[in-house]
């Protein structure tokens, strides 16, 4: 299995919504209980519950940093309801590159976090 | 220290001829005799001990306390000075619940920024239920030498007792243990000492290490996982109050106690396990541990000298050859050390990489994941070539 790929070499090296936003109005921090690892997301979401815009902080390993990258592409336009039902194994499907057991942790990490966010922002307006 | 016919005592390589297996500071290997052991029990002596009246108890009791008795001579401590446990952790856990029912309110702890979670996690947290202080003694290099003005600490007259580590799971660094435990000593501190890592790195003796309770975990001696014991000096023993209660531990209701180890050992202990440690045990006996140490060291001086040719590691540890353990923690620039372990993943290199379970040293280095490789008897120098080819793939992906 070849985790090392171009696309996620190319979102390590390169990575997409890098910085948080300035007019996010969901802020959520969560680490990698394996390493340490921080990463902080921000999310502006509409009345509607649409994503409208995603940025992150944080440093971490090649799979954690590619994997929000990826994720930030694929979550922007979507419900946050529709995250929130999403399932971790059903994340790892929608980044589309292969990831070992080992590391599900590491790539799941901005997804933990995006969810978390969304929790937030869906207890605040309840 | 013949490595053919080492390699042979252990089935997974076998199994799995390319295997490079260089995590054995997690979890050693397991010879085919320690299998062969707990099996031996389950089909030829299983029975419940200090309860039956039968020859079938009588053996399964004999079993156990030859068993201590093997367990307590790897150590130099008295057979009634082993407590068995499921490993380290539940050892430094037993002392801390069973040395603070001493302690009053404003007592100090001390641990070190060198430990392992299982020395430091079980005191502080003890320290907090019985609103004892809990102090640190900080690290002041890479080389995992401590602050001596921390050091100072230990001459406080409410410093209790100082949990320290054996030996380093993350830097493979021994403390200067002579002279801590002399000054602690001298102030009638009572030591605890984390020997998971250091028993299989130097010949143990609890008594001229002068330490009041020590804790020891099987996996990392070839043994099975869920076997470990805990050294508990005879007097403090004797007077300590037991922890867990329930079957094989009471002399008469409601609390007269058994002496020591049984008042320490509730409920039916890992029998079976417990035997097939003892074998383990034999067999370093039989290799040597001094061979076994010397040839370890070997092969870390050999990767420390591979690791020395790339600009782009980072060792973390004693750079003098005397300093040297059975492992190695490194970083390569600009690559986290869960990619570096992947890597080394798709060419059968089994590495561990991480915070190593050691958060206040990692805090401490300003690191938030090393990647560390440790070596056992069944490895050999060209793991340490393949390593290098490994390291070179891992720099080329993210150059």
């Amino acid at each position: 299995m070849d985790i090392y790929g171009e696309i996620l070499l190319d979102h390590f090296k390169n990575p997409r919504h890098l910085g948080l936003l300035k007019d996010g109005n969901i802020l959520a921090e969560d680490l990698n209980p394996m390493c340490g690892d921080k990463v902080t997301v921000s999310l502006k979401v509409d009345d509607h519950g649409i994503i409208q815009n995603f940025g992150f902080l944080g440093n971490g390993c090649a799979i954690s940093v590619a994997s929000i990258s990826l994720f930030g592409d694929k979550i922007i336009g979507q419900k946050l309801d529709d995250i929130l039902q999403m399932s971790g194994e059903e994340a790892i499907k929608l980044l589309e590159i292969p990831i070992s057991p080992g590391r599900v942790k590491c790539a799941l990490l901005g997804f933990s976090c995006i969810k978390k966010a969304a929790t937030l922002h869906k207890s605040k307006n309840n | 220290m013949n490595i053919i016919e080492i390699r042979k005592l252990f089935p997974i390589f076998e199994n799995y001829p390319d295997l490079i297996y260089l995590d054995s500071a997690s979890t050693t290997q397991k010879p085919q005799i320690v299998m062969n052991a707990e099996s031996e029990f389950y089909q030829s002596y299983n029975a419940n001990i200090h309860r039956g009246i039968y020859k079938l108890a009588e053996k399964a009791d004999q079993i156990y306390a030859n068993s201590r008795k093997i367990i307590a001579n790897f150590c130099n401590a008295q057979e009634n000075e082993i407590i068995f446990t499921k490993n380290a952790t539940e050892g430094a856990n037993l002392s801390a619940e069973i040395i603070a029912q001493n302690f009053v309110k404003g007592d100090i702890i001390v641990s070190t920024e060198l430990e392992h979670h299982s020395n430091f996690l079980p005191w502080q947290e003890i320290a907090r239920k019985n609103s004892l202080q809990f102090r640190v003694i900080k690290v002041k290099n890479n080389n995992g030498d401590f602050d001596d003005k921390d050091l100072e600490l230990l001459k406080d007259k409410k410093v209790k007792l100082l949990a320290i580590t054996g030996l380093s799971n993350v830097l493979g660094i021994k403390p200067d243990l002579k002279n801590i435990i002399k000054m602690a000593k001298e102030n009638g501190v009572l030591i605890a000492l984390d020997l998971a890592q250091a028993s299989t790195n130097y010949q143990i003796d609890v008594k001229k290490l002068n330490c009041d309770f020590a804790f020891f975990t099987g996996h990392k001696l070839f043994g099975p996982m869920g076997t470990g014991w805990v050294y508990i000096k005879q007097n403090l023993a004797e007077k300590l109050n037991p922890y867990q209660f329930g079957g094989g531990m009471i002399k008469d209701l409601p609390n007269k106690w058994l002496d020591a180890p049984s008042k320490f050992e509730a409920g039916t202990p890992n029998v079976a396990g417990i035997y097939a440690l003892s074998k383990s045990l034999k067999m370093m006996q039989e290799i040597g541990l001094e061979n076994i140490i010397k040839y370890e060291k070997k092969l870390v001086k050999v990767c420390y000298e591979m690791f020395s040719k790339f600009s782009e590691i980072e060792i973390y540890g004693p750079t003098n050859e005397n300093q040297f353990s059975n492992l190695l923690s490194f970083e390569i620039k600009n690559i986290h050390s869960h990619d570096v372990a992947s890597i080394f993943a798709e060419d059968n290199i089994c590495i561990r990489a991480g915070h190593h379970c050691a958060k206040p040293l990692m805090n401490r280095l300003k690191v938030n994941a090393l990647a560390r490789v440790s070596f056992s008897i069944y490895n050999q120098e060209s793991d340490i070539e393949k390593l290098e080819k490994s390291i070179k793939k891992a720099i080329n992906i993210f150059k």
